[in-house]
């Protein structure tokens, strides 16, 4: 069930993974465009996700987000439920309601980013703010992440499916 | 698709997600520490997270220097790099004689205040998503550290512990909404609450509120720490930028630009105790 065909899928899905943890929590701001702060994660397990097994790719966010947790300002074990949801629910989605491709890749990382940060709002900052401070983060800073992210999925699926269809 | 839910595969996932619900119990109850699976895994990356943090800010140094490109700056980067020549030469020497100065700056406020007990620290990694700026320390519940501890740099205060791990910590800034203390303007003696919003927290500042309509302080004054809550009174918080009139109350209040710049924190020192510790409990938690 979780046989890997090719060795090197591994290595690389590894250094994918940890020079994107490394490059969005050592504080970089070379990527961000104002308020807006593409969390490449997001993208990367969303394209990841798609080419994977439920059960691959739950595991692989629960990991992701328990790396996540130990390094992000969000209550407990936010990053671990929410990413095993999301990988899960897109590996599912993409394999019974979706073509892979680019157009699902768009449409899938709209959604699961859309997923994170509303459940990011409702546990950070709805019942601890002032609701004007829950529209600043909604339209200020999730809002244009979402987009901010859903133009990287691009090139994180095709990343993907090189390495998915590599011999 | 039913045949998915009736395979191994589904049941395995029905048995990840139970353990990781276990997990959230565990850390609900635990409340204030960091959840245990986080922790084994700050404990085994805060080596590596720590390298990386050096390498990105020497990164964003170079960018710094590139994009602002004037003059001053590349004269700046020309002396860096000699005196980073020098450093290498003396590093263990320099290393020391940087440890002895960012130990003197609190001296002055050891010496004021005896009663401090400091656990010093280096930020690793910062929350890029955190819109208030938090980070995270090297320094956990091994080191001392408990949750609430204040967090100072010699500038002045910089939050509190918000969750606790065994060899790292978070940190929540004064930009934070989360943050509610008692202060005072130094020149006064009027006294408000400080707490942060989003909005301001963009701008790097947070806002005293709750100022009498007779008070008399005005832009450019000192607030200080009051010592209602859990912070010690007497630390530097910040300057008055902006006074302005409540809305919805008759009150008045004002926008602090606080003396530590958030963005730039690198080394900082968290009390891990002192007089009157552990008073009261920051709003909204038991």
């Amino acid at each position: 069930m979780l046989h890997i065909r090719h060795p090197l899928r591994k290595f690389l899905h590894f250094l994918l993974f940890a020079f994107l943890f490394i490059l969005h929590f050592t504080g970089n701001e070379l990527i961000t465009l104002r308020s807006a702060s593409p969390f490449l994660m997001l993208p990367l397990l969303t394209s990841y996700s798609m080419f994977k097994s439920e059960l691959r790719a739950s595991i692989v966010g629960a990991i992701s987000g328990a790396f996540i947790d130990s390094v992000s300002n969000t209550p407990g074990c936010f990053h671990t439920v929410v990413f095993f949801l999301l990988c899960f629910a897109t590996s599912f989605v993409s394999k019974y309601l979706f073509n892979i491709n680019y157009r699902s890749a768009i449409v899938l990382s709209i959604l699961g980013n859309t997923f994170y940060y509303l459940a990011r709002w409702l546990v950070c900052y709805a019942f601890s703010t002032p609701i004007t401070d829950s529209l600043i983060y909604i339209f200020e800073y999730a809002l244009p992440s979402i987009v901010f992210n859903a133009v990287f999925v691009l090139a994180f699926f095709s990343i993907e499916k090189k390495i998915h269809t590599a011999k | 698709m039913r045949f998915f839910f009736r395979s191994r595969q589904f049941k395995i996932i029905l048995s990840v997600a139970a353990g990781i619900l276990a997990l959230c119990i565990i850390t609900g109850v635990i409340g204030g520490a960091i959840a245990p699976h986080s922790s084994v895994v700050g404990t085994v990356t805060a080596p590596f997270v720590s390298l990386a943090q050096e390498i990105s800010d020497g990164v964003r140094e170079l960018v710094a220097t590139y994009k602002s490109g004037n003059e001053f700056m590349l004269k700046n980067g020309e002396l860096e790099a000699e005196i980073n020549e020098l450093r290498e030469k003396l590093s263990e020497y320099d290393k020391a004689i940087r440890e002895n100065e960012f130990y003197k700056d609190y001296l002055g406020i050891k010496d004021e205040n005896p009663d401090f007990e400091f656990a010093p620290a280096t930020l690793i990694s910062r929350d890029n998503e955190d819109p208030f700026k938090g980070f995270v320390i090297n320094k956990g519940s091994l080191n001392g550290i408990s949750e609430h501890d204040p967090v100072i740099t010699d500038a002045g205060i910089v939050g509190y512990i918000s969750e606790v791990g065994l060899t790292t910590s978070k940190v929540a800034t004064i930009l934070s909404s989360e943050i509610t203390m008692g202060a005072l303007d130094n020149r006064t003696n009027d006294s408000g609450i400080v707490s942060g919003t989003m909005d301001l927290a963009k701008k790097g500042e947070c806002k005293l509120y709750n100022l009498a309509r007779s008070c008399t302080v005005a832009v450019g004054d000192y607030i200080v720490t009051s010592g209602e809550g859990i912070f010690p009174d007497g630390l530097l918080i910040g300057t008055i930028n902006y006074i302005g009139s409540d809305e919805y109350s008759s009150s008045i209040y004002a926008n602090i630009t606080p003396f530590v710049d958030m963005s730039a924190i690198k080394n900082v020192m968290v009390i891990t105790d002192f007089k009157g510790q552990g008073g009261i409990i920051p709003s909204g938690e038991e």
